[in-house]
């Protein structure tokens, strides 16, 4: 019984150190912004996060950032608190495009300021939707079906074989983004071999992936496509530990510091732009615009295109 | 061979008797499946899972389960790739990876054992660990995902060739001699067995404990700086999910659930059962929809053939006692 006691007592103690070192500094009278944001953890949200803490910071907001865990009911529940809790505005970051109507529909009823951001929601809720900061998904997965082509048309073979690794099934970034690159690559001689490889944008999945389409199909590949920078990280060292590193074509979407350093590497052919940190913090310009009452897009796009070696300069990197 | 050994036979090896029959049915559709590169490429994939899957059996015959391990796998790799990024060298950064999976399984078990906890404390106990470490792997590196500046040497080392196969193996054939050979394995089957008489014979029942988690927490700590060193980065969500598959590699091996019994040697058998089935899979060019739905499978099958043996093992008992 002490012991439990004095356990629990250790915990309390651990716990108040945690939450006191956690705690955000606030602006006194300030403005409060309440985000949910789907990916969290995710390393593209680490950015994006920081981006919406700066921007905020900088327009005179107070920012409340919580873990949706890719869960609408939980990013349903979250926003009601906020709501209770008086924020005076919200950002969300939908974890899929089916789970959104819901949300958008419960955050258009608190008649608050509020935007989304990063995932496009979906069409059947798009009316009431005041502000979307997001990226083209199909965009994206068109300029990599674009990509291919100019690759091949600047390194001509007998066979145009691809491995594409996606990101995962089911996940509606990673089908639009498919959708984009099959719009392209339709009735071209490109020929996907093993369709549908999903590496959950996880490396080591990528890696284990590779090494199985290396066993199977080895230098009768001719490019690879993954659908992120830490898959295609993890699908280079597979290529590389099998001795085929410079005999593919590589490409990949994003704007990860592995990306860079392997298109300076001239390792990877090009990436696709994608900018968590733009889009954090447009998300904030159009939310605070909202508050003033101002006029806004409905949809604000997040500049997407290749990003070669030799520009990667103009963009920022994580 | 009579008609008993057989069914003994089926009944005690089943699942290796339906991957076997993958294994030829693969080899005979696709001829690079059954090659030395493969094999070697399929105990490579697995020995990340293998590895910390030895830790997780002793915890399991032990009497309890750590859900921290995919928690761990995440924070060692995280610690180890930004100490090489900052210049520590290498050994001491990999050490630096393993104290960190050592310290976690010592919390472990020092809470449970605080709390005389059974597996269901266990349980709970190492899944709010889980939560704790998941965010703390999150901190150093601000969630972002981390590329390791190492082209080569001792850490690279460890993810390339078959380095990552026999650390994988000579763990496993390590603590298979402790498990089976030693005091220290018998009091283990014991304690699980029955925690109650163990305590009565005067066997320190915490200390052993505390000694499970540790090693479980070591293991999974390693096998995040191998996973780091075959992907040359780390990812803060890299373990993410890890303890379900490292748990379905002990129960597909054939180690009980409650405890008591098992083998580290048959927990190598169920990690390669995985990877030969994730590999034959892939390379037959089966969707990831339906590969989920054959590993499930897999895995109800085994769950159901160690529930099934036990029932028999009881009825013969009690047979060959009426009888007798």
């Amino acid at each position: 019984m002490k012991k439990t006691g004095l356990i629990v007592l250790m915990l309390v103690m651990v716990l108040s150190v945690v939450v006191a070192g956690g705690a955000k500094e606030k602006t006194p009278g300030a403005k409060k912004i309440f985000m949910s944001s789907a990916y969290y953890t995710a390393p593209y949200g680490a950015p994006l996060q920081e981006a919406v803490r700066e921007k905020a910071k900088e327009l005179g907001y107070s920012v409340q950032i919580v873990d949706g865990e890719e869960n609408a009911d939980k990013q349903l529940s979250q926003f009601k608190a906020a709501v209770a809790d008086g924020y005076d505005a919200l950002i969300y970051w939908p974890g899929d495009q089916a789970s959104s109507p819901p949300l958008v529909e419960y955050l258009d009823s608190t008649k608050l300021p509020w935007v989304a951001v990063n995932t496009v929601v979906d069409d059947s809720v798009l009316d009431l939707v005041p502000c979307m900061v997001a990226s083209d998904e199909v965009e994206i997965g068109r300029w990599l079906g674009r990509l291919v082509l100019q690759y091949f048309d600047e390194n001509p073979s007998s066979s145009k074989n691809m491995i594409y690794i996606e990101g995962s099934p089911g996940s509606s970034y990673t089908e639009n983004v498919t959708i984009g690159v099959m719009e392209i690559l339709k009735g071209t001689d490109v020929n996907i071999l093993n369709d549908h490889q999903y590496a959950e944008y996880d490396p080591s999945k990528a890696m284990a992936i590779m090494e199985d389409m290396l066993t199977k199909f080895g230098n009768r590949i001719d490019i690879v496509v993954a659908q992120d920078g830490g898959m295609f990280q993890g699908a280079y060292s597979a290529i590389q530990a099998a001795g085929y590193a410079g005999k593919f074509g590589l490409f990949c979407q994003g704007q990860d510091l592995i990306v860079k350093e392997k298109l300076l590497d001239g390792e990877l052919y090009a990436s696709v732009a994608q900018d968590p940190f733009r889009e954090g913090a447009l998300s904030v310009e159009m939310l605070d615009k909202i508050i003033k009452g101002e006029a806004v897009d409905k949809w604000v796009p997040t500049p997407t295109g290749p990003i070669w070696a030799a520009d990667v300069d103009d963009y920022s990197w994580f | 061979m009579n008609q008993k050994r057989f069914i003994d036979v089926v009944r005690n090896n089943g699942i290796i008797l339906v991957i076997l029959l993958l294994i030829i049915v693969t080899g005979i559709i696709e001829r690079n499946f059954l090659t030395f590169n493969n094999l070697l490429n399929v105990l490579r994939q697995v020995a990340v899972v293998g590895i910390v899957a030895c830790g997780m059996t002793y915890c399991i015959i032990g009497g309890a389960f750590d859900l921290s391990v995919g928690s761990v796998v995440s924070l060692a790799g995280v610690i180890t790739i930004l100490n090489i990024n900052a210049g520590v060298n290498e050994y001491i950064a990999v050490l630096y990876g393993l104290m960190a999976g050592v310290g976690v399984g010592v919390i472990n078990g020092v809470l449970i054992s605080l709390i005389d906890g059974r597996s269901g404390e266990a349980f709970i106990v190492t899944y709010g660990m889980q939560v704790v470490v998941a965010s703390i792997a999150l901190f150093p590196s601000n969630g972002l995902f981390i590329a390791g500046r190492v082209s080569e040497g001792f850490f690279k080392s460890l993810g390339q060739g078959v380095m990552p196969i026999i650390i994988f193996l000579g763990i496993a054939a390590i603590m298979e001699f402790s498990l089976k050979k030693t005091k220290y394995g018998r009091v283990m089957c014991f304690i699980g067995g029955n925690m109650d008489v163990a305590k009565m014979s005067g066997i320190n029942i915490k200390l052993n404990r505390i000694s499970y988690f540790a090693i479980s927490g070591l293991l999974a700590g390693l096998g995040g700086v191998v996973l780091c060193s075959r992907v040359t980065s780390s990812n803060p969500t890299a373990g993410l999910n890890y303890e379900m598959d490292v748990i379905a590699a002990v129960v597909v091996g054939g180690t009980e659930m409650s405890g008591g019994s098992g083998s580290v040697m048959r927990t190598v058998i169920g990690a390669v059962i995985m990877g030969v089935m994730s590999n034959a899979l892939n390379i037959l060019g089966i969707t990831a929809y339906h590969q989920q739905v054959v590993k499930g499978i897999i895995i109800l099958i085994a769950v159901a053939m160690d529930i099934l043996n036990k029932q028999l093992k009881l009825k013969e008992m009690a047979h060959d006692k009426v009888f007798a």
